[in-house]
């Protein structure tokens, strides 16, 4: 006869343990895989015939690789609000996104440090940076930081794993490869208290550690603009701001994907409506923090409106960019702010269209970010090629840019295929911890 | 009827082979004129420079002739007075430096003639262009009374009882500069009866570490002295101390010289966060062999 202890693990473990793909999950790998492919064949373009392929010219020598970039560094900080700061201050309802939201940062900022590396041109000038790299410079400071948030992300993926790892290894089929591959991760977990100990400690560890990586990333990131003298980048809060912003996407892939993964894997037992409530609220709060910051970005120098300042602005509110930046203002900040703000719209579904809004909206407002900028030079572009004064991503720069964040996702969907989204272990843990509570 | 069209074609197109203006294109091309204009140079008392101008009238401007063979000549056009040939620039100019073993000769002259000429080519027709220079010099005095600094230049030509003062010529005082001379008077000077003309020192100008700058007067395309120069170190100028903030450790040096206070913090911070992070692999290596233990 099973105890209810064994029951509630049964079901959980039935639950939570990944599985193989249906008819959707194969032809979504399959769509991903065809993007990376078209992406890879874009660079083999440009790595034989050079940056020349690309829309990058004397001016705008900064276009969708790094708004891309931006945008990956910006949502790999959600590994560390949810994870981190959500465990030091003690927040109950965090264990089902916790693996989630650590997925999204590891992929993310892999994928970062790879689109860096395509913007570069030639692939060798990253070891360039580390043989002749300057102390000095912001981008040598952002280099070290990634690398060090991928390793602290990695590892707080991986050793709060190890006790699903048990468990998929005695429950997947003897002998197989799949098996073999969980004994190869994580055969010496014996669940011992010790090894619980020595681990609780350590994800303890990565916890305060991560979070100041998790701001110097992004914080730097922001220096690589702010520390040029440029209209749109000279200021002093763009680390605040870039950071408010990061925290924003991040709550809102969280909100993305948590939607997906509840109705892939019918988890509405245990990413509920509460948790699409919480991060809608969160949603909201960051929106307005974030667009706090944007209206500081803005309004100020309009208000001055340097003769310097004014050509970016202009572009911005009334020019080139214009419709793209009320769009993404509106859409990416304004509506899922609006929406999420009543308990109707922080339901599953609307709360997922928010934060597909706002996940598109920051990819976008990241390009508006770098490429206005760049085309606002201190002196007047002048007696230069009409294609100097503009930037239009070509096809090889869209299918590198759509390769890669395909490639960001695929990392997710096999992540997926083969771990739990879900932390198992905990999960159990939590569950009986309130049956004990309920009991009493 | 098939054939009467064909043939109708055929003597269209071959109406048309003949009135295009293509076909005698070739025999229309006519050489171009090539403008030589030859000037002299004198510094101190170097040997002189001939400068050689090719232009030519492209859409009614002139314009400058890369790549043409001038040939510099003295006295004559000869072997004997060959002096050298040299191609024109991006500029269209081709200079020379008369060879020192002409010196014996211009010493021994009062009066110098010189020939250019640019022999017929695919381009252009023969050309060559002449110009008589009289012998000169400029003699410069500097006065110095405190604060107070001139410059006078005294013109000189060679004539049958030696040295004689030239008066009535345009001379300006300059100080040598990279790319050009700056001048230290707003306008010309003319020589006076005696052929001198003074101005005086006014601007503030840096010169080398020790203030050492090239003052003097000069003379500029006169047709009959040509262009002379006369010019020396005074130390007239504001020293230069240059700026080698490259040199020590600031943030915008080279590598080797990242400021201290930088390597600390930044080491500080590297080696505190990856201690961490080797601590953690610590920790997951004892959690493995704790369980590999049971």
């Amino acid at each position: 006869m099973k105890t209810a202890h064994q029951a509630i693990s049964e079901k959980i473990t039935a639950d939570l343990l990944p599985q193989k793909f249906g008819k959707a999950g194969q032809i979504w790998t399959a769509i991903l895989i065809i993007l990376c492919i078209l992406g890879t064949y874009g660079y083999y373009r440009q790595l034989s015939q050079g940056l020349a392929v690309t829309g990058m010219r004397d001016y705008a020598s900064w276009g969708i690789y790094i708004s891309n970039f931006v945008f990956f560094v910006a949502i790999s900080l959600v590994g560390s609000l949810i994870t981190a700061i959500f465990k030091l201050s003690d927040v109950k309802w965090r264990t089902p996104l916790t693996r989630i939201s650590e997925i999204i940062a590891v992929s993310a900022i892999l994928f970062a440090s790879l689109i860096i590396i395509v913007d570069m041109g030639r692939p060798e000038r990253f070891w360039h940076l580390f043989v002749y790299g300057r102390l000095q410079s912001p981008i040598m400071w952002d280099v070290i930081v990634i690398m060090t948030y991928l390793v602290l992300s990695v590892l707080f993926l991986f050793i709060p794993l190890l006790p699903d790892l048990k468990i998929m290894i005695k429950n997947s089929k003897a002998g197989s490869k799949s098996q073999k591959f969980y004994m190869f991760l994580g055969s010496f977990w014996r669940g011992t208290a010790a090894q619980f100990h020595m681990s609780e400690r350590a994800i303890k560890i990565i916890s305060v550690t991560i979070i100041p990586v998790a701001f110097a990333i992004h914080t730097v990131t922001s220096w690589l603009f702010a520390t040029t003298f440029r209209p749109g980048w000279d200021s002093t809060n763009f680390g605040a701001y870039f950071i408010s912003g990061a925290f924003l996407v991040g709550a809102g892939g969280v909100v993305v994907a948590m939607y997906v993964f509840r109705k892939a894997y019918k988890l509405e037992a245990y990413l509920t409506d509460k948790h699409f409530d919480f991060m809608g609220k969160i949603v909201v709060l960051l929106g307005l923090l974030y667009f706090y910051f944007n209206i500081n970005e803005y309004l100020v120098p309009a208000f001055k409106m340097k003769t310097a300042e004014e050509h970016h602005l202009v572009a911005l509110f009334t020019g080139e960019f214009s419709i793209l930046f009320w769009t993404t203002i509106i859409l990416g900040m304004v509506v899922p702010v609006i929406v999420l703000l009543f308990p109707g719209g922080r339901k599953p579904l609307p709360a997922f269209i928010m934060g597909v809004l706002v996940v598109i909206g920051a990819w976008f407002k990241r390009f508006l970010i770098v490429t206005p900028s760049m085309l606002s030079p201190f002196l007047p572009m002048y007696d230069v090629p009409e294609s100097y004064m503009h930037y239009s991503p070509t096809w090889e720069e869209w299918s590198i840019t759509i390769g890669s964040l395909a490639g960001a996702l695929l990392v997710i969907t096999i992540f997926v295929r083969f771990f739990p989204i879900i932390p198992i272990h905990e999960t159990i843990e939590e569950r009986e911890e309130q049956a004990k509570l309920k009991a009493t | 009827m098939k054939n009467s069209v064909l043939k109708g074609f055929l003597s269209i197109c071959f109406v048309f082979y003949l009135t295009s203006p293509g076909l005698h294109a070739q025999e229309a091309v006519e050489k171009g004129t090539l403008l030589l204009d030859l000037t002299f140079h004198q510094t101190n008392d170097e040997m002189p420079v001939l400068k050689a101008l090719t232009r030519t009238r492209i859409e009614k401007k002139f314009r400058p002739v890369k790549g043409v063979n001038v040939n510099f000549f003295i006295g004559e056009e000869s072997e004997a007075g060959f002096l050298g040939r040299m191609r024109s620039n991006e500029e269209g100019v081709g200079l020379i430096e008369i060879p020192a073993q002409f010196k014996d000769r211009l010493n021994a002259d009062s009066t110098y003639y010189f020939i250019a000429t640019v022999i017929e080519d695919e381009k252009f027709e023969d050309t060559s262009s002449e110009i008589e220079i009289y012998k000169a010099k400029i003699e410069v005095t500097y006065t110095e009374d405190g604060e107070e600094k001139s410059v006078s230049g005294k013109l000189l030509a060679l004539g049958d009882s030696g040295w004689v003062e030239v008066p009535a010529v345009e001379m300006k005082f300059v100080v040598d500069r990279y790319f050009q001379d700056l001048s230290i008077t707003e306008d010309y000077l003319e020589t006076d009866e005696f052929g001198e003309a003074s101005a005086d020192f006014l601007i503030t100008i840096p010169g080398d570490g020790n203030g050492n700058i090239n003052v003097g007067a000069k003379i500029e395309d006169h047709e009959l002295y040509g262009s002379l120069t006369f010019t020396e170190a005074k130390q007239w100028g504001t020293p230069l101390i240059a700026d080698d903030s490259f040199a020590q450790r600031t943030l915008w040096a080279t590598r080797d010289k990242t400021p201290v206070w930088l390597l600390v913090i930044a080491n500080i911070i590297i080696i505190s966060v990856w201690s961490v992070i080797f601590y953690l692999a610590y920790q997951l290596i004892l959690i493995r062999r704790i369980g590999k233990a049971q």
